[in-house]
């Protein structure tokens, strides 16, 4: 930074460090990029929404700071993953084995998938806190129904004793957040935690998880290709497009005065934000395959308004924090 | 008021769970569509949408109610009859890639509607067919894996106009699509209603969806259609306590 530039902010609080802090992460299978060069920070307390259309490398992303990822065939080709003091990316496994569950909770979007089917809800919660915290059998059901509780499900000392089979869509995704939530993690990593489930359910995960944040100072990382999940709890967002963050920003000024031609057409194209009936700004073609993302910027053959460097050289993600966009020509 | 183009009576329709309870998945449901009409079905999981869809289609048998077609009896049809009326009504899925034959070409699935009501020309009617869904000329020599989801909706779309219904049943047609997508299909599905004039009973669980592409908006609870009316009303002024929270849950995105 130059030295003429002084920072007008002295109201703001020094932020506190960043929980979590990717650096330049790439990830790739064989020659294959999946990500490149993604980095952002979660600061403790914060909702850092990750947006973007399938296949970008959300999911990815996130398996990467869990370190859940297939390893091989993806494998962590550069960058670091800073949570405290260590480096996640260059943890041997057996080291990150403790971290997951205790310090960094996850959600996913299948319950179904990540709940064992042949163990109590009970069970699933009691575990955890038995083998991280060292509550005693008794001991560990007794704050796993408190924790059912917390995330409002109806009759807690009950559902202790159920399958997951035995709850609807909604009762699995509280029990997975209670398990998330149990040993009270800095960091949280929801990947699409509401997208199986009706508006009504989603609403209320939704006010949980901010309850959740507000009440236990939980930092989280909520991945979701759903637009408006960002705008009702984030106040921060990246925007992720074909492997890449291409913009970042605060989520008001996403909406109100996005940069990258990508998000601006992402924003315009939503119904809500339409005239009822009317045509809708539609973007052509589709987002393309790892591996067919061109040289310079991959949203280029989609673009509204390309110029010639957009074609031949990738863009930087530029700008002065909080808003960032990798745009030759951005829309603001 | 012209006629109804479908008129839905009092149509209920129960199954049998695997273990030996009745679910009642429609509960004496009754609604009309105009020509031309494109009547939105809202409501979450479970609550019938599908079912009432497929029964309409006559993919299943209502237990008790009515469908009149273009004013004839739909329900009470069969044979020959059935399938001269079959003709009217075409559906669309949400998942198209399952809808779709894998080991035949996509002008042999186009085609496959012609040929089995007799049509001739099918081979010009399908190309037609490609360039009014916005797919290349030679899409029909090619099979539906070498298509994206999008792609592979304009198939399922352009199938179903083959035999020039006047109603479409869409089954969340867009909901396992992408934003950028979603709106190419629905923009394709306004073109197509505003040249071909058709009427359309369009199912999803995405409110904003639904706002967009109806003329007038149902709300199902449990089997049961709690509102009707046109969509700015249904929207702006819900009067059934359900619909009203329903409307409330849809995340609100900032001004613009
Ligand atoms: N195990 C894997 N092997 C090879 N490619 C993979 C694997 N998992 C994911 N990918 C690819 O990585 C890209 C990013 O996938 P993903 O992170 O799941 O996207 P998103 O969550 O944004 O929809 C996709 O192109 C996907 O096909
Ligand atoms: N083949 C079936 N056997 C038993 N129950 C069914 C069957 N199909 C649907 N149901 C039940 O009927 C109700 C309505 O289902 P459906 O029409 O698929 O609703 P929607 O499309 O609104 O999600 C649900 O309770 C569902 O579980
Ligand atoms: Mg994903
Ligand atoms: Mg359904």
């Amino acid at each position: 930074m130059s030295a003429g530039v002084a920072r007008p902010v002295p109201a703001q609080p020094v932020p506190a460090a960043p929980v979590l802090s990717v650096e330049n992460l790439s990830l790739a299978v064989g020659p294959l990029a999946l990500v490149e060069d993604v980095s952002f920070d979660i600061r403790p307390g914060e909702m850092l929404g990750l947006v973007g259309e399938s296949g970008c490398g959300k999911s990815v992303t996130a398996l990467s700071i869990l370190r859940l990822l297939p390893e091989p065939p993806i494998r962590i080709a550069s960058g670091r993953i800073l949570f405290g003091e260590r480096d996640l990316a260059a943890l041997p496994l057996d080291r990150m084995q403790p971290l997951r569950g205790r310090e960094i909770g996850m959600i996913f979007q299948e319950p179904m998938t990540s709940l064992n089917p042949v163990f109590t809800i009970g069970r699933q919660i009691a575990e955890p806190l038995r083998l991280h915290l060292g509550l005693g059998r008794s001991a560990a059901l007794v704050r796993a129904a408190e924790l059912l509780d917390l995330v409002g499900l109806p009759e807690p000392r009950a559902a202790l004793d159920r399958y997951p089979h035995q709850l609807s869509g909604g009762q699995r995704q509280r029990a997975m957040i209670a398990i998330a939530i149990a040993c009270e993690p800095k960091l949280l990593i929801a990947d699409e935690p509401t997208t199986a489930l009706d508006v009504t359910v989603q609403a209320q995960v939704l006010e949980l998880i901010s309850r959740l944040r507000r009440e236990m100072g939980l930092a989280c990382l909520l991945i979701t290709h759903d637009l408006g999940v960002v705008a009702q709890i984030c106040e921060r967002a990246l925007v992720m497009y074909a492997g890449r963050i291409v913009e970042e920003a605060p989520v008001l000024e996403l909406f109100r005065q996005p940069r990258h031609r990508y998000t601006r057409a992402l924003v315009d194209t939503i119904p809500a934000r339409n005239r009822p009936g009317a045509r809708l700004p539609a973007i052509p073609g589709q987002v393309p395959a790892p591996g067919a993302r061109g040289e310079g910027c991959p949203f280029e053959p989609r673009c509204a308004a390309p110029v010639s460097r957009c074609g031949p050289e990738r863009p930087p993600l530029a700008g002065p924090w909080p808003h960032r966009a990798a745009c030759w020509n951005p829309a603001a | 008021m012209t006629a109804p183009l479908l008129k839905v009576e009092d149509l209920s329709k129960s199954y049998v769970d695997p273990k030996g309870r009745r679910v009642e998945a429609l509960r004496g449901v009754s609604f009309e569509i105009a020509p031309g009409e494109v009547l939105g079905v809202v409501g979450e999981s479970g609550c019938g949408k599908t079912t009432l869809g497929r029964t309409i289609m006559r993919l299943m048998e209502p237990d008790t109610g009515r469908i009149w077609l273009c004013g004839e009896d739909f329900a009470a049809k069969s044979g020959a009859a059935l399938k001269a009326a079959r003709r009217e009504v075409q559906m669309v899925f949400q998942d198209p890639f399952g809808s779709l034959n894998p080991r035949h070409s996509v002008g042999a699935i186009i085609a496959e509607p012609l040929i089995v009501h007799g049509r001739l020309g099918a081979r010009e009617r399908v190309a037609e067919l490609l360039d009014l869904v916005g797919l290349p000329p030679d899409a029909g020599a090619r099979y539906p894996h070498e298509f994206s989801g999008g792609q592979r909706q304009r198939i399922a779309i352009a199938r179903a106009l083959a035999l020039s219904p006047k109603l479409i049943i869409a089954d969340e047609p867009v909901s396992a699509l992408d934003v950028s997508i979603q709106s190419q299909i629905l923009n394709l599905i306004a073109d197509l209603r505003e040249r071909l004039g058709l009427a359309m009973l369009f199912i999803s669980h995405d409110l904003s969806v639904i706002r967009h592409v109806s003329d007038r908006i149902a709300v199902m609870k449990d089997g049961l259609i709690v509102e009707i009316g046109p969509a700015a009303r249904v929207f702006e002024a819900p009067e059934h306590p359900y619909a009203r929270s329903l409307l409330a849950s849809m995340p609100r995105l900032p001004d613009a």
